[in-house]
């Protein structure tokens, strides 16, 4: 091994997010974490390599020469999202430390299968989950973890914010096609919200997803997802969200016995009830009585790393053994709900979890049958700081 | 005329507040002549009360009485279109609490009744007078929002206790009451949804039947919504959740406003999102937007406010805050919810009438009629801060 205060990353594929992560890492941010390699199957790509790095950083047309170099201890993978788990295996056998970029994959079995390899090999293995990294959502699993509020009862997540012009659709014929991307919203913007969602209030049981396809955009893939779950204790969700709407909206509140989170714009609001409801009701006999509940902003750290910070914490967990911001495991927790929503779609019904895998890869290839990959697209890298949602 | 004499049918929570607030002469040109009660125990409260009017146990005398001009009924909902039907055919106007009744067909019968009498007919949707409602039905419909894109309306502040649901061998069975929270609190926010944003074409529902209390209809509902220019809405409401919370989100291709606390929020963008979409060349830019903040800077003239409006429409042909006929839209939502979720199925509107009502004998067929709790010996006649919007 070479250095073993810094780890050997090699990137593979130097895209939007791929070109992010290279340009974070380079200006110093993640102090533990060498860029030893990039591989990307566009030669434009690997030109911008070679006259934005530094001259000894190892360029490949291909990522399995990058693997078999020997000039990476580590990788990151950042290629369309069907490609995922198969890097991802590829690292894992060769004893390579993977960071996947999210989703997981695009649809569960694909996930489950490199999971399952990810148990069998020692490497450590995880996902670029960055807004775990955000202070308010990390407080708000703190607070309901804790059992202080009780059980949950509703959530409700309008994640209206993430607007996209047509020509972001436009900017690589990978996108928004069910042959190249596997979904739209939820499987590009939504990961984040998805795995937010599941990490903070747990998994659904009951999946009911009203879907609408190229509703805003010339696409072919979703763009607009109304769904409603509920959850083993009986509480209810909802999940609202969009690339059609601007300014948007994103408001995330849960209810519960003993009170009720809301967070939006940066800010975290709790109310307290001094008892939980169910036991008021029990009790109070008159007709009009109400509980009496506490309001209060919620103090917080204030940290919010993201990308850099799920960067570093891979670095430590490689070094060190310390944590990871998100184990690459849990990846699948987020793909199951989305995965349920568009076999909902898809069948126009309820889905209970688990579902069949089998029965929504084989409606997922229906539609990537009859995908129109699109042409003479020019790829476009663009700098897509500032839309990432923070 | 100079003076409208209305005579109160239904000497209940709400009605004893109307009869009340009539008798005080909070209401210009409105006279309080009579009360109705088929409970003797509830109408010598009234006589107590109310003394010199008259007093009937059967509202088939008082529409008779020849005592009175108009009626204000506020008897339980399944009531509502039969009593106003007779008093068109009487030929007395017609002031009814909400909910217009408890299935369409029985409302259609009524509004049929209203249109052959030519008399006035309203309905007592209190909440239409809160300004900012107003402002944002003034926003949808004037354009300035452009088309219509989403509605998300979270209305879970309406708890009510196990106690509230006691209080009444009506309340919160199938036969007494004909519904939970959707028939009961949540018509204001129905009626309110389909007057700022119009009426949806198709919708499916949940209904969760007494999900925080023991009762036999539902507690919580939640309801997605299509309409025919591709618009969609998701409505949230319950009454076992506490603090809980109202807060309606209205999107246009022009802007967005959001309605929570007691302020309205609007951003405008400065060009249509649809044509920003497609002239962006970048993929990553957003239109710009101006925001601006509406406090309700008067408090909404509610249910007095009504009861004024009602009275300058039978005097002086004023327009109606709140047409009776427009009371079958918000009944058209609920029970287009509730057969959605008794059917598990996605519903189209307008509902199917008999298939509704089919299904609702069903229940009405094992339900259970409740003992009520011993009533509080001193009863408000106040108008109860629950019945105002809360935010």
């Amino acid at each position: 091994m070479g250095n073993t205060s810094k780890i050997r990353l090699g990137i593979i594929g130097a895209g939007n997010i791929g070109t992010t992560h290279i340009r974070n890492i380079l200006a110093g941010r993640c102090p533990e974490i060498e860029v030893a390699a990039v591989a990307d199957i566009n030669p434009d790509r690997l030109r911008w390599a070679e006259e934005n790095m530094p001259s000894g950083v190892g360029k490949f047309d291909n990522a399995e020469a990058m693997l078999d170099s020997g000039m990476i201890d580590s990788a990151l993978i950042a290629v369309p999202h069907y490609d995922h788990p198969k890097y991802a295996v590829a690292c894992m056998k060769r004893g390579i430390h993977v960071m996947v970029e999210k989703p997981a994959g695009v649809y569960t079995k694909q996930v489950r299968e490199m999971n399952e390899f990810a148990e069998k090999s020692n490497v450590v293995f995880g996902m670029m989950f960055n807004q775990r990294t955000d202070h308010i959502y990390r407080k708000m699993r703190e607070i309901v973890k804790s059992g202080e509020l009780g059980q949950m009862r509703r959530t409700s997540w309008i994640i209206t914010n993430w607007y996209r012009p047509q020509a972001y659709y436009d900017s690589g014929a990978w996108r928004a096609t069910w042959s190249g991307e596997g979904g739209g919203v939820l499987l590009n913007q939504c990961p984040h919200n998805l795995d937010l969602w599941q990490w903070i209030c747990g998994m659904p049981v009951k999946v009911h997803a009203h879907m609408h396809f190229g509703k805003w955009h010339d696409i072919e893939v979703e763009d607009d997802v109304t769904a409603y779950v509920e959850y083993a204790n009986g509480a209810t969700g909802t999940f609202v969200t969009s690339t059609g709407d601007t300014p948007g909206t994103n408001r995330f509140e849960i209810l519960l016995d003993k009170g009720k989170l809301v967070s939006e714009k940066g800010k975290l609001y709790m109310w307290k009830l001094e008892q939980s409801e169910p036991e008021f009701s029990k009790i109070n006999k008159r007709a009009f009585a109400e509980p009496k509940a506490e309001f209060m902003e919620v103090e917080t750290d204030g940290k919010s790393e993201q990308h850099v910070g799920v960067l570093n914490a891979f670095a430590g967990a490689i070094l060190r053994g310390t944590p990871l911001v998100a184990r690459g495991e849990e990846g699948i927790n987020g793909l199951m709900i989305s995965n349920a929503m568009h076999l909902s779609a898809w069948l126009n019904r309820e889905i209970e979890l688990p579902f069949d895998e089998d029965l929504f890869y084989s409606e997922l290839m229906k539609r990537v049958k009859t995908s129109r990959r699109k042409e003479g697209i020019q790829s476009v890298v663009s700098d897509t700081s500032g839309t990432y949602n923070i | 005329m100079e003076k409208v004499r209305i005579g109160l049918i239904g000497y209940g929570n709400i009605g004893r507040a109307h009869a009340h607030s009539i008798a005080y002469g909070l209401v210009e040109g409105l006279e309080l002549t009579a009360v109705c009660d088929i409970d003797e125990n509830k109408l010598a409260q009234a006589e107590k009360n109310l003394p010199g009017l008259g007093f009937f146990t059967d509202y088939r005398d008082l529409i008779s009485s020849n005592m009175v001009d108009a009626v204000l009924i506020a008897t339980p909902h399944y009531l509502h279109p039969p009593i106003a039907v007779d008093a068109f055919v009487k030929g007395l106007h017609v002031l009814t609490e909400k909910p217009a009744g408890v299935y369409t067909l029985q409302v259609r019968q009524m509004n049929e009744a209203a249109r052959k009498s030519g008399k006035v007919f309203g309905i007592m949707f209190n909440q239409r007078t809160n300004p900012l409602f107003r402002q944002a039905r003034d926003l949808v419909r004037s354009g300035r929002l452009g088309r219509t894109k989403c509605l998300v309306w979270i209305i879970t502040n309406w708890y009510r206790t196990q106690a509230y649901y006691d209080s009444g061998t009506w309340r919160a069975t199938w036969s007494g009451e004909g519904g939970g929270v959707l028939i009961n609190q949540a018509p204001h926010n129905l009626d309110l949804w389909q007057w700022i944003f119009g009426m949806p074409a198709r919708l499916r529902a949940s209904c969760c039947v007494g999900k925080y209390h023991d009762i036999e209809v539902e507690d919580e509902a939640a309801i997605y919504a299509e309409y025919e220019n591709g618009a969609t809405a998701a409505f949230l409401t319950s009454t076992g959740e506490f603090p809980g919370t109202n807060r309606l989100e209205i999107t246009g291709e022009l802007g967005k406003i959001v309605i929570e606390d007691g302020r309205l929020r609007f951003w405008e963008l400065e060009e249509s999102e649809r044509s920003f979409c497609f002239s962006d060349k970048t993929g990553t830019a957003l239109p710009g937007h101006t925001y601006r903040e509406f406090e309700q800077n008067q408090p909404e003239t509610a249910h007095v406010g009504i009861l004024q409006n009602f009275t300058d429409a039978v005097l002086h042909g004023a327009e109606l805050i709140a047409p009776g006929y427009e009371g079958i839209n918000e009944l058209q939502i609920s029970n287009a919810a509730f057969l959605s979720a008794w059917t598990d199925s996605r519903v189209d509107l307008p509902v199917d009438d008999a298939a509704f009502y089919e299904h609702l004998q069903k229940r009405i067929q094992s339900s259970k009629y409740k003992n009520a709790l011993p009533r509080a010996q001193t009863q408000s006649c106040e108008y109860q801060s629950r019945w105002n919007i809360k935010w």
